[in-house]
């Protein structure tokens, strides 16, 4: 650690150095009263409206007293911003860094940062990932202050707690650690602390980058942390004892422990009547279920199993998979390739030419396709089939996809029995992960009654309100 | 349909031991007793289930393997489908007991909802007079035939090895799993034999020839979905005897947990499977053979018997010392 001089000029030098003669780190001397002082900030992350009412001004007027120059400053200056304490050059550039106003005064061996920062951010907008009916419309920004408020909003009380960490040796990322005091689980609490604490990241750009260091040991295809981009959905998720994670410049947090469960529920669920909200978890169910093994299933059954089918079925199935010149697991590998290439066309193109590429893959490969007679119609209904179903468990589309095709391979080379026994292994996998103590496919298996008020079913808000969920309670 | 339901009190009664052992040492279970009475031999016991637990392995896939081969692909190779059961099995037993438990919980759910469902669909081909008395031959056939399926049920020996991992009461838990036997062999065997009547007694699969008959709307033939499912639930049990086996073995050089140990067992029960099946003949002559009642009373009651009986011999040995 490098001690702070008592010289700002050598001060200020000296950041100069750190930051290798950046051109957006500005440095200036000031006098006051015959003393010296100087100031360094970086362009563009500070707000200069708060530079000049929160610093600036207040130093010009400061009277002279007995105290030392830097405690009166600290005390005329401005009280509206966050003033704190420098101990070493290394925590003034880190400061620096993060926008705010780092001033060094002569005969003081501390320095003094103002946040004062203004960098660009995004505003508080609809959650891109997570739409609903009837749901509030505000969703998490970029800005981890921001984050932090819509949740303090939505959950007003003392217990809400934030613990702020810093993560990434060289991106220096604000993390915030969120939970409700006296609902989360202690033990679990330190093991997620510790978690981040010994994640081992030079950078992070993104709630993603921590996600596996929180996740269960063994590797899955399943993520047993969630994300939301949705303040309520998180405040809902802390008010169970679950613990949040935001991280600064993206707008989604991680929560943990996330259950199978959380993947099928929204938050239209509760606000919908709660029959509806059962038949949609369902629904969202079926749609997993479809989503993973229709097509699988459909070839194992064509190919190996056609009695399975009706007749007038498999009659119609045989006459169109005939005219086509690809076997069915190749049929069916080709057009689901075709499908993630369109989806990601669609991801990445900028939504103007995006249109464009949905009537290329709909029209011209679906139609023509079928029209040319290289691939079956019947093919094309599993596919539609699939990637609506897909859409509906949009967060699971991962996993999904990877199944889908695994499946596909499966029940094209082994029929039947390779698709239970590759659905069991995938089975396996969900079952064989807990966090925290937690088991993912909790609370269906183990199975507690209790909890299935709020898991398959959503009992009225009369008797879901009175006793809240905890998901400490779930630990095993 | 009485076989069924003699099957839960000769099951208690032949468990009498290894009940009495759990109480004892509910955590330690039977090697646990071992370990205090017989350390020397903790290594031979240790291995002598392990083997057992490898063999019931071995005779699931087998008969498994014999299903498919028999039923849904009469042109697949044995060591092919053996092995296609088997190695996701040992990665079922390398995830550990209690994922193996809550695959087992979900499957169950399944086999449950699939029973009722093809139950419902092959009522129609039900008739009461398929159904012959019970004991028209006499209590001995019946007996003799509840005594050849309770030899066959090898989970009753792997009791005294999971008490530890066992949150409940597992005296209860035990109860709880022969009453469920007992009560879904009752349902299925009697629905088998109100379906298939004198027909049934010679099939090898019973239940399948029976879910042949059955229907549901678009599903002409429902039995390679339900197929599908015992192949699940004969995952599940492999797995099950896989991880024993390994649990028992990592006991012999020392207590340490090898992470290949599941599918070096599975290799191994593989290879076992196939040299006990050769041709369908031989399997169903050695699952039809006097041996599995010879050898399952030595696992399930005589060597925990044995133990009880030293442990109640030291503990009489240190009642005189003291006195």
């Amino acid at each position: 650690m490098t001690a702070i001089s008592e010289y700002p000029a050598e001060n200020l030098r000296m950041l100069e150095t750190m930051f290798g003669g950046s051109c957006d780190l500005i440095t200036r001397e000031l006098e006051e009263d015959g003393r010296k002082a100087g100031i360094a900030l970086l362009d563009g992350m500070c707000d200069e409206m708060k530079i000049t009412e929160a610093v600036l001004k207040p130093l010009a007027k400061k009277k002279q007293t007995d105290k030392s120059f830097a405690e009166e400053i600290k005390d005329s200056l401005y009280k509206g911003t966050e003033i704190g304490e420098l101990h070493s050059m290394e925590e003034a550039a880190d400061a620096v860094s993060g926008g705010n106003l780092v001033l060094f005064v002569r005969g003081s061996a501390k320095g003094l940062q103002f946040s004062v920062q203004g960098y660009p951010a995004r505003a508080v907008s609809e959650p891109q990932t997570e739409q609903n009916e009837r749901g509030s419309r505000e969703g998490f920004t970029d800005n981890f202050k921001d984050n932090a408020a819509l949740l303090r909003r939505r959950l007003r009380t003392p217990a809400l707690i934030m613990e702020r960490l810093t993560k990434g040796k060289t991106s220096h990322t604000p993390v915030l650690l969120c939970y409700v005091r006296g609902r989360a689980d202690e033990k679990m609490l330190r093991q997620v602390r510790k978690k981040i604490e010994n994640a081992q990241l030079d950078c992070i750009f993104g709630a993603g980058y921590l996600r596996p260091f929180l996740d269960s040991g063994r590797p899955s295809l399943f993520c047993t942390s969630g994300l939301t981009e949705r303040p309520d959905t998180l405040a809902a998720m802390l008010s169970e004892g679950r613990i949040g994670i935001i991280v600064d410049g993206t707008p989604f947090a991680v929560i943990v422990p996330y259950l199978l469960s959380d993947y099928f529920h929204t938050v239209d669920d509760y606000l919908a009547s709660p029959y509806y909200a059962v038949f949609m978890r369902a629904l969202r169910m079926l749609c997993f279920l479809a989503a993973t093994a229709l097509p699988g299933l459909f070839v194992a059954v064509c190919l190996f199993h056609p009695e399975v089918l009706p007749s007038d079925i498999l009659y119609e199935i045989a006459a169109a998979e005939s005219k086509t010149p690809f076997p069915l697991m190749t049929e069916a590998l080709i057009i689901h390739l075709i499908y993630e290439i369109v989806r990601e066309a669609g991801l990445r193109m900028p939504v103007a030419i995006g249109h464009a590429v949905s009537i290329v893959g709909a029209l011209v490969i679906g139609n023509a396709a079928v029209t040319a007679g290289l691939i079956a119609a019947p093919m094309l209904i599993i596919v539609a089939l699939t990637t609506v179903s897909s859409s509906v468990i949009s967060q699971l589309h991962e996993p999904v996809a990877m199944i889908r095709f695994a499946l596909i391979l499966v029940g094209g080379l082994t029929g039947f029995p390779g698709i239970v026994i590759g659905c069991a292994v995938i089975l396996t996998d969900i079952c064989s992960h807990s966090q925290f103590g937690v088991p993912f496919t909790a609370p269906l298996s183990p199975f507690s009654p209790s909890a299935q008020r709020d898991t398959l079913f959503r009992q009225d808000w009369k008797k879901l309100g009175g006793k809240a969920a905890r998901i400490g309670e779930m630990r095993y | 349909m009485i076989v069924p339901l003699l099957f839960a009190p000769l099951c208690l009664l032949m468990s009498v031991p290894v009940f009495i052992i759990l109480r004892r040492e509910p955590e330690g279970g039977l090697i646990g007793l071992a370990e205090k009475r017989l350390p020397g031999a903790v290594p031979a016991i240790a291995a002598l289930y392990a083997l057992l637990f490898l063999w019931a392995a071995a005779v699931n896939t087998a008969r498994t393997a014999l299903f498919v081969e028999t039923v849904l692909f009469p042109d697949s190779r044995t060591g092919f489908i053996m092995l296609l059961l088997l190695i996701p099995a040992a990665y079922a037993a390398s995830a550990g007991l209690e994922t193996i438990g809550r695959t087992a919980f979900a499957v169950f759910v399944l086999s449950a909802a699939a029973l009722l469902g093809t139950g419902a669909a092959a009522a129609g081909n039900f008739d009461l007079l398929n159904l012959s008395p019970p004991f028209m031959n006499g209590f001995l056939p019946v007996f003799l035939s509840a005594f050849h399926s309770v030899s066959r049920t090898y989970e009753i020996a792997a009791l005294p090895f999971i008490t530890g991992d066992v949150r409940r009461s597992v005296s209860k838990t035990a109860l709880l799993w022969l009453g469920i036997i007992s009560l879904t062999g009752t349902l299925l065997f009697t629905l088998s034999f109100g379906v298939a009547g004198a027909y049934g007694s010679n099939r090898l699969f019973l239940f399948f020839s029976v879910i042949r008959t059955a229907s549901f709307g678009l599903l002409e033939r429902p039995d390679p979905l339900i197929s599908g499912l015992w192949l699940v639930c004969s995952f599940v049990k492999s797995a099950f005897f896989l991880f024993l086996a390994c649990r028992l073995f990592c006991r012999l050089p020392a207590k340490k947990q090898y992470p290949s140990a599941p599918y070096l067992a599975a290799l191994a029960s593989a290879a076992l499977a196939a040299a006990i099946s050769p041709t369908a003949d031989v399997l169903e002559k050695l699952l039809q053979s006097r041996f599995y009642e010879a050898v399952f009373p030595v696992f399930v009651t005589i060597l925990p018997l044995l133990l009880l009986s030293a442990d109640a011999l030291r503990k009489r040995k240190n009642r005189r010392r003291t006195t």
